[in-house]
């Protein structure tokens, strides 16, 4: 654990790419994978997957083990999103390889409201979308990445970049506006 | 990211800020407003502004962990419309077509609904029979806990859709977790879904694919039924049918996951299937995971799993983690579920489906056994069991010793109780369903061609099984008891009195034969007898049935359970012989339904029937409210019940008519007599009761040629078997107006056909019945045969006393008329004397309006003027105006104003006040024009004392152009009383 709260220190003082950061992504990203398998394995076949409770529960587990403190939470969110953003994408882009030969168990007819949610399909694209506008505008992808892949409400976002939850909204509904038009439009 | 985002990003993201800051309504103008440069960019921002509700809903969505990726083919436009609704946005899409929010367009209850439409290319196939049976099924299920159905429809491209209820919340089992609930919460909740079903199961449906997606929890903690896709009715088909279909649907529509044995090997399905379902999903609520240990997690091994029966017991197969989750350790979420609770299951989950709990009904009670801390009946018999039950339940009373002494002789006692209990539950399903499928059978047999036994009808099916029940059943009465009940229900609601009635007290027999007289069957069997007997008219059965069941419920404790709400709004109505108690208990239950149960559809029928309590005790504002609270309590509780709803705005309108709100009672009756039209038809006895009642305002109101014209519609459609009530009824209100409009000899015409029928009708409803004899003797009056006005009168003795607890003869309205008869027959001290009796009444205005007290003290006025009491009559007079000014709308009753005004004036006169006296005059003769036959003899009167304030006012030409006018009007009579020709006398001598 000495690299990750290494790393924390270089994230904190804006060096990226360090082996320590590096480190950091790995070690979160193991994490957060095995907790949401976890998650999945318990309540199979057709489950929502609750990224927001993840992303906590890898925290308190780092905490337990770091020690971190206030500032930390905040950078650590911030960087947990990112990862918990490839952790999702990465299970979609493998079930959806799996899908095209591999068995399924159930069948389910899904014409009930509440079954409704992101597809891998969806998953995939949405992936696709941010990394374009990645290009254009990071802090929106930012916003995104915590908002709707780690969950966090827009006040724990406006906490976690300094920006006010004015702005963090105004700035997610925006993001929303142009990556479901990237979603349809294609 | 579309190419044409990237390209002007800083600027769209400006402009974005600033179209997402406009308020909604404004935006369009925005975009209208954008300065030339951009205007480029305008139809881009449109585009993505567009999606803004969608954009909102799709983040909203949480991210899928699994299942299958579903390819589509079709958009539907957002905004489309079919049948009466807008597409407003897609709320999801499934493997064979699309669910979307929507909302009505024309008008109707702006309610968002979500639609079910299946996708083009699989409309023709099984999907569009699924969506058929779903609307079938749904249509005949009305329960809180289940979805409802608004409409089913085809679209314009042919494509089915169902219009179902939006319902915004959780799947039961991420409700529950995500609240940490402990288990008493989760059962509590999941009674809920066993309600749901048993009610399906009542209405012979099983759901067949019951699983943990397909149950909501909303945010209020309300659960509901989703998606009764491929439920099935019972028994309707042949198990080869059954299987056969089953075998094809089998793994396309079936979630394996929560199927019986039964439904793995494609065997005919009853209720017991449903129960197994049910007992996955309380495992998994309870547990966090499934019955079934698998290793490869193959649908073969689960299969197998399902087939062999291999299950874990709950308290083995709860995890830490789960444990966690609901904030408990595992140790002690182990010790919750071992007992009791790995017994409930185990038995939902048996592989025989006779092992199973008989019904989801059985199963829900033992989980109510199980949270009352009871003995549950699924326990095996084990006399250690239920003493520490026993001991559980009365520790605090109980000594050591006592304890086990008590648990010695009541232990035993419980076995004897539960072991008969449990055998008869058992029994008692298994008879009720193989009853009503013996019933389908017969039917079938019958009618071997299949539309021929749908031919048959409801009625002959259900006077057969009346007749059935009967004579059966007499080694299972408990068995005997329900099926009584349910039968008599149902004969009433196709208004088979008479068998309802007899079957209700056969039920009530058994109850009382067999000591069941503490059970809610018993209850029912009393309510179902109350009200067959009130419809049959006859009270004190009526009356002792329903006070028994409240006896009962009371005994046992019982305030606040549902059929505690139901005892107490099954009124005995007319015939209570004390019309306060039974508003107040009626009043108590809409306030349990409006605390405990205000979704169940009884609530509304509480709300109706507290309004005609308060409206036949003459309360009309007490009334009104309620019927209000009814008309909004409608949709909200779903009730079916058009009929009543529609008669509710009619009685509304009647009782905003009573409080002199006139205009709106002739707004608010259309819609209820439409109402009424289309679900009741015009040719119903409530239809044409109310038409005849709006016909009465119509006139009241001053609209005379339209009452008649609406009156001669009620006649139109009288019985070809006879006038019935509503006849007699539509009689007295036009007899009354031809009355007001001077017409006596009309009015006695209209009311000449039920000189011997009237009485039968009257002892329906003695308020009508006083009103035929009274009306048919203020007419003899006016066309001068005092003798025979007299004798009309004397029938009155013939009429009950009492209606709705309230005297008849006692009603204002019947001392004017009788102490007027008097007058016309020129006894003016009997018609003083009649008014002493009343005194009190008139020496007060009421404070709400009352046109009784009105029509009273003008005839007051009347009398004294004749006795010379000026004084009295311009003091009787003036109350009557001052009351109707007051509490009515200008001109909304003018017959009664024109009434009063001339009684006013004509006191004026008398009281040498005759320049005030033309200004009451005058308008009462305008009206009176207007309003009155050419002939009346009203007019004639008011004409004469107008002469007279003339002549008072020296204005001889008027005043002689006036009595002549009167003169003319006394030609035309023959035989007028001398009441209406004195003044016209007075008036001609003043002027020689």
């Amino acid at each position: 654990m000495g690299d990750f709260t290494r790393a924390l220190a270089d994230l904190r003082a804006g060096v990226p790419d360090t082996d320590a950061v590096n480190s950091l992504f790995s070690i979160t990203y193991e994490d957060l994978k095995q907790l949401a398998h976890q998650r999945l394995r318990r309540s199979a076949p057709v489950t929502a997957l609750d990224t927001t409770s993840l992303v906590h529960e890898s925290y308190l587990r780092f905490q337990k083990a770091a020690r971190l403190d206030l500032e930390d939470r905040a950078h650590f969110i911030v960087y947990a999103a990112k990862v918990m953003r490839s952790v999702v994408i990465d299970m979609a882009r493998r079930r959806s390889a799996e899908r095209r030969g591999g068995d399924e168990i159930l069948l389910t007819l899904n014409t009930e409201v509440r079954d409704m949610v992101a597809t891998e399909a969806d998953l995939l694209q949405l992936d696709d979308a941010l990394s374009a506008l990645a290009r254009v505008d990071a802090q929106l992808v930012q916003i995104v990445e915590m908002r709707y892949f780690a969950g966090l409400s827009v006040d724990q976002i406006a906490e976690s970049t300094g920006l006010s939850p004015r702005t963090v909204f105004r700035m997610w509904e925006k993001a929303r506006l142009v990556l479901l038009d990237a979603l349809r439009g294609s | 990211m579309r190419p044409d985002l990237i390209a002007e990003w800083p600027l769209i993201s400006r402009l974005l800020d600033e179209a997402l800051a406009v308020d909604d309504d404004k935006r369009a103008a925005w975009l209208d407003a954008l300065p030339a440069e951009h205007a480029a960019l305008k139809a881009v921002l449109e585009r993505l502004l567009a999606r803004r509700d969608e954009a909102a809903d799709f983040f909203e969505r949480p991210i899928e962990a699994s299942d299958e990726t579903l390819e589509f083919t079709e958009e539907l436009p957002i905004g489309a419309e079919f049948g009466p609704y807008r597409v407003e946005r897609l709320l999801g899409r499934g493997g064979m077509g699309s669910v979307w929010l929507a909302r009505r367009t024309d008008g109707g209850l702006d309610l968002p609904v979500a639609i079910k439409l299946p996708d083009l290319d699989t409309a023709g196939g099984p999907i569009k029979e699924r969506l058929e049976r779903e609307r079938q099924i749904l249509a005949a299920l009305n329960h809180p806990n289940i979805a409802r159905l608004y409409e089913a429809g085809v679209t314009q491209d042919g494509r089915p859709y169902l219009a179902l209820e939006y319902i915004e919340g959780e799947t039961l089992l991420a409700y529950c977790e995500q609240r940490a609930l402990p288990a008493r919460k989760r059962i509590e909740l999941f009674l809920q879904v066993l309600r749901a079903v048993h009610y399906a199961h009542a209405s012979l449906v099983i759901h067949r694919d019951i699983k943990p997606s397909n149950i909501i929890v909303t945010p209020g903690g309300e659960v509901k039924l989703l998606d009764f896709g491929i439920a099935k009715l019972i028994d309707r088909k042949t198990r080869i049918t059954e299987r056969t279909e089953l075998t094809q649907m089998y793994g396309r529509l079936m979630t394996l996951t929560y199927a019986s044995p039964e439904q793995v090997l494609g065997e005919p399905l009853t209720t017991a299937t449903d129960v197994y379902s049910l007992g996955v999903i309380l495992f998994e609520l309870l547990t966090g995971t499934r019955p079934y240990r698998l290793k490869r997690g193959t649908a073969a091994e689960l299969e197998e799993a399902i087939m062999t029966g291999a299950t874990v017991h709950p308290s083995q197969a709860v995890t830490a983690n789960f444990a966690r989750s609901a904030s408990m350790s595992l140790a002690r979420w182990r010790r919750v579920l071992r007992g009791d609770l790995d017994t409930i299951i185990m038995k939902a989950l048996e592989r025989d489906p006779a092992q199973r709990y008989s019904s989801v009904d059985a199963l829900a009670q033992d989980c109510e056994r199980y949270l009352k801390g009871q003995p549950v009946l699924a326990q095996p018999h084990r006399p250690l069991y239920r003493l520490a039950k026993f001991v559980g339940r009365h520790r605090l009373a109980l000594g050591a010793a006592a304890a086990v002494m008590a648990a010695l002789v009541v232990g035993l006692g419980i076995a004897l109780w539960q072991a008969r209990v449990a055998h008869e539950e058992a029994q008692k399903q298994r008879a009720v369903q193989a009853f009503l499928t013996s019933l389908f059978d017969k039917n079938t047999r019958l009618q071997p061609d299949a539309a021929q036994a749908r031919a048959m009808t409801v009625r002959e099916l259900l006077l057969d099984a009346g007749d059935r029940v009967e004579h059966a059943f007499d080694e299972t009465p408990a068995v005997k008891l329900e099926l009584l009940n349910t039968v008599s229900r149902l004969l009433r609601e196709i208004d088979e009195y008479e068998r309802s009635a007899a079957l209700a007290r056969e039920a009530v027999a058994v109850a009382r034969d067999n000591g069941f007289t503490r059970q809610d069957a018993y209850v029912d069997a009393l309510l179902s007898l109350t009200t067959a007997a009130r419809l049959l008219g006859n009270g004190p059965e009526a009356v002792a049935a329903r006070d028994e069941a409240l006896k009962v419920l009371e005994d046992r404790g019982d305030r606040t359970s549902l059929l505690r709400a139901r005892a107490e709004v099954t009124t005995v109505a007319q015939m209570a012989p004390d019309a306060a108690r039974e508003i107040e208990i009626v009043k108590h239950g809409a306030e349990l339904f409006e605390q405990r149960y205000p979704k169940d559809p009884a609530y509304f029928n509480a709300l109706w029937v507290l309004g005609n309590l308060y409206r036949t005790q003459q309360q009309p504002a007490e009334a009104a409210v309620n019927f209000r609270r009814a008309i909004a309590a409608f949709d909200q509780v779903g009730s079916r019940d058009y009929t009543n709803y529609g008669a509710s705005h009619g009685f509304l309108a009647q009782c905003e008519f009573g409080l002199g709100h006139v205009k709106t009672a002739l707004d608010l009756y259309p819609k209820g007599l439409e109402l009424l039209d289309r679900h009741a038809g015009p040719t119903a006895l409530v239809t044409r009761f109310h038409r005849g009642n709006y016909a009465f305002m119509l006139h009241v109101a001053g609209h005379p040629q339209e009452a008649h014209r609406v009156f001669a519609e009620v006649r139109a459609t009288q019985p070809a078997e006879g006038p019935t009530v509503v006849d007699f009824d539509n009689a007295v209100y036009e007899a009354g107006g031809f009355l007001q409009e001077g017409r006596a000899a009309e009015a006695e015409q209209v009311l000449e056909p039920f000189s011997t029928s009237w009485i039968e009708f009257g002892k329906r409803y003695a308020v009508n019945g006083e009103r035929w004899v009274t009306e048919l003797a203020v007419a003899r009056a006016m066309l001068g045969q005092s003798e025979g006005a007299r004798k009309a009168l004397d029938r009155i003795a013939e009429l009950p006393e009492q209606n709705y607890g309230q005297s008849v003869l006692s009603s204002a309205q019947h001392v004017a008329d009788a102490a007027w008869i008097d007058l016309v027959a020129g006894k003016a001290e009997a018609a003083q004397r009649q008014l002493d009796e009343v005194a009190e009444t008139l020496s007060k205005a009421p404070k709400a309006f009352d046109a009784d007290f009105v029509q009273l003290a003008t005839v007051a006025s009347e009398v004294a003027l004749r006795r010379k009491d000026s004084r009295a009559a311009l003091a009787h007079a003036s109350a009557a105006l001052n009351h109707l000014h007051d509490k009515v709308e200008r001109d909304a009753l003018p017959y009664v104003e024109a009434r009063v005004l001339k009684a006013y004036g004509d006191a004026l006169v008398a009281a040498d006040r005759s320049e005030e006296a033309l200004t009451q005059l005058e308008p009462a003769a305008k009206l009176m024009r207007r309003l009155h036959s050419p002939d009346s003899p009203w007019l004639l009167d008011t004409l004469a004392i107008l002469s007279l304030a003339r002549q008072r006012q020296e204005d001889v030409t008027e005043a002689r152009k006036l009595a002549t006018e009167a003169r003319d009007i006394a030609h035309r009579n023959s035989n007028l009383p001398e009441l209406f020709t004195a003044r016209l006398t007075e008036a001609e001598q003043l002027l020689r």
